[in-house]
């Protein structure tokens, strides 16, 4: 076998035991890695109606045949377990040195059941297991954290940990690695939290070989030249901070939880204000060419750190927040605590309009950032008020009560990303659907409404079929896995990757069975949370969206109705070949080889 | 509306990239009522040199880093478009992942 190690590595922290288990070749062709193999792993081993913070759930890490390669942006690994925020699939993505130091150990994946009666460092050396005891770890930050574990197992060892807020099982924790980047929607810090597991030291020796060298290192070459040119050029020099006043201008940036798509204030925390004043460096992981983080220090240079869009637009606009420096101080906090930043900043907005309503007895208030930072800190800990909030948005609105959950702004109990569905008609329809909540980058959807191949401002029963080609090219994309930002690199994703997927592994695949494997992969998720008792009722949108029309700037007075949602919803099962309850059907699942035997997925 | 041989006036605003580049949130442009992504493209770095090498290639083509619009919703390609006087163009990023 090429590309892969056909092999995982399941550990049971309860019994502290440890065995290597073959993956078929079967499994690996038809779930490719990443997020499909992790997914696949997942509806496997995942008990039916577990509870997500006890030891049954499985928490698993899984890398990629292109892994261990020289293509750029392939140092990347998924991360899956039943989330404790939506009680679904729950899935995550990271990158650098840890994926191929998981690789490196001789398996495809990793998958941690049980739990631990101490606080444990988990030392995974080769086929060489530990289970260190890691009580003088609690409480240290995600840098401190890893640090402290190369000091203990040697600085070679790649390192997975959680802060301060995956111990406390705050349910939008993340899991960090190589320097503050994060595993972190879905909450599986709080898995790894609840299995007292503090850290995982990786350290390996085990390469696989590549079916095709030669033929590889020149796709590579290629690639590479092309990452470098403008099909990554925002990434490169700005990052994605751009998106910041560019979306305000389109009335598609998420403002006061939502209240808005524009912010008055958005050049105090624009991309090109951090571009100019706040910028230090840029960095990349480890294999990529492209280099989109870009490191930005506050003014008085005490506070450093990465900052993406995603984490400036929830703690910046969405909270009210125009203080740059506040908003870095923010994003590197939830970084060091181990919290999703999306999460975060949303559940701290709609706290702020809860107090604002009187419905909690708290002095948040959009705006003001010293409160931001004070709450974030209540947050990690689970102080006051920052335990209700670290249950996330969904399970907070639902103690509060009082029509709180009118302005409660998740999907399916994931956060909304910073993407206006009111005036993103497609990504509307994604977020609705998607299997893991509010997520804007399982389909990328947002990609056709920035283009002339629809009006973005309204809907019609062609969005169903883009949607799902959005997903099943995201799944190939997180299961081979590329990162998004390559995508405009290619000039045909199929073709290429199949011809890369060949070339490394020696299975001969087609475009056309890759796109057949995406396809396949989000329909294993769908039925994972089918499984767990998903209904129609659960692909929606938050009541905010469905009847309130944004009042300002180019998108003043548009709106998105229930009815229009629903056309693009039963487009969108008509294009997957799914029932009008958005069920499979058993003749899809012949389709895509997808066979269920007692709760098991077999191997085909 | 002018017709295929007049000019119209019309803004051109700036982000990311091209907004660092030219030192100023936007610029106004004459140009044809009829014009596509190309002819806006070469008037514009004509007015602004700066934009050279990053948002326009040394043929006075835009560079797919980039993409033109008119109110973010029509995006325009090399098809003639009727422009109008007052129009509001917007120059930003066509990578609009996050």
């Amino acid at each position: 076998m090429h590309g892969y190690h056909g092999k995982l590595l399941l550990v049971d922290l309860t019994s502290r035991s440890a065995e290597s288990k073959i993956l078929d070749e079967d499994v690996l062709l038809n779930f490719i890695g990443g997020t499909g193999l992790a997914t696949y792993l997942l509806y496997n081993y995942c008990p039916v109606g577990v509870d997500p913070l006890s030891p049954g759930n499985p928490l698993i890490f899984a890398t990629s045949p292109l892994v261990g390669s020289r293509l750029t942006t392939s140092s990347k690994f998924a991360v899956a377990a039943k989330s404790p925020l939506t009680g679904l699939i729950g899935d995550s993505l990271s990158s650098s040195f840890l994926a191929t130091e998981l690789k490196n150990t001789g398996h495809d994946a990793l998958i941690i059941v049980g739990a631990s009666d101490f606080p444990t460092l988990l030392s995974i050396t080769d086929d060489q297991v530990e289970f260190i005891d890691a009580t003088d770890l609690l409480g240290l930050n995600t840098f401190e954290t890893e640090q402290a574990v190369k000091d203990r197992l040697g600085r070679r060892y790649r390192v997975a940990c959680i802060g301060p807020a995956g111990e406390n099982l705050v349910k939008f924790a993340s899991i960090s690695n190589d320097g503050g980047r994060q595993a972190g929607r879905t909450g599986p810090g709080a898995v790894m939290g609840s299995k007292n597991l503090k850290a995982i030291g990786l350290r390996g020796h085990s390469s696989c070989s590549v079916f095709a060298p030669d033929a590889l290192n020149v796709v590579a070459e290629d690639l590479s030249r092309r990452s470098l040119g403008p099909a990554t050029e925002k990434y490169r020099t700005i990052g994605t901070v751009e998106n910041l006043s560019v979306f305000d201008r389109l009335g598609t940036l998420p403002t006061l939880n939502f209240q808005q798509s524009t912010f008055d204030a958005v050049e105090a925390i624009s991309g090109e204000t951090f571009s100019r004043s706040h910028h230090v460096k840029n960095a990349h992981c480890a294999n990529c060419t492209i280099g989109c983080e870009h490191v930005m220090s506050t003014t008085d240079g005490t506070v450093k750190g990465r900052m993406e869009y995603e984490s400036a637009f929830a703690l910046g606009s969405l909270v009210g927040v125009m203080d740059p420096n506040s908003v870095i101080k923010a994003s590197v906090f939830c970084d060091e605590m181990g919290m999703d930043t999306i999460s975060a900043g949303g559940t701290i907005a709609w706290a702020m309009e809860t107090a604002g309503a009187g419905l909690i007895d708290s002095d948040l208030r959009f705006g003001d950032s010293d409160m931001v930072l004070d709450t974030l800190e209540k947050i990690s800990n689970r102080e006051g008020i920052g335990d209700l909030l670290a249950d996330g948005t969904r399970i907070a609105s639902e103690t509060v009560g009082g029509g709180s959950g009118d302005w409660a702004m998740h999907v399916k109990g994931l956060e909304m990303p910073g993407y206006e569905p009111r005036s993103l008609k497609t990504m509307a329809l994604a977020l609705s659907v998607s299997t893991r909540g509010a997520c804007h980058n399982r389909s990328s959807a947002y990609e056709a409404d920035f283009s002339n191949r629809v009006d973005r401002l309204s809907v019609d029963d062609g969005r169903g079929r883009i949607a799902m080609e959005g997903e099943d090219r995201s799944a190939v994309m997180d299961s081979l896995i590329w990162c998004k930002f390559l995508r405009k690199a290619f000039t045909d994703f199929y073709a290429e990757s199949a011809e890369i997927y060949t070339n490394i592994t020696g299975m001969n695949v087609t475009p056309e069975m890759l796109q057949e494997a995406g396809e396949r992969i989000n329909n294993v998720k769908k039925l994972f949370n089918i499984r767990e008792g998903w209904t129609r009722a659960d692909d929606t949108l938050p009541r905010r969206v469905l009847t309130e029309a944004l009042p300002t700037g180019i998108v003043k007075g548009i709106g998105l109705g229930q009815d229009e949602l629903d056309v693009m919803i039963t487009s969108y099962y008509e294009a997957r070949g799914w029932d009008e309850d958005g069920m499979i059907p058993p003749e899809k699942l012949h389709e895509l080889g997808i066979r269920i035997s007692e709760n098991v997925l077999a191997a085909m | 509306m002018g017709s295929p041989h007049e000019n119209v006036n019309v803004t051109v605003e700036f982000f990311g990239s091209a907004r660092l580049a030219v030192g100023q949130p936007e610029a106004r442009l004459e140009v044809p009522s009829k014009s596509n992504v190309g002819i806006i493209s070469r008037i514009l770095v004509g007015e602004l040199p700066g934009l050279r090498g990053i948002v326009v290639d040394d043929t006075g083509a835009l560079l797919s880093s980039h993409t033109l619009s008119i109110g973010g919703t029509i995006f325009l390609d090399d098809s003639l478009i009727e422009l109008n006087d007052g129009d509001r163009m917007l120059l930003f990023s066509s990578q609009m992942g996050g």
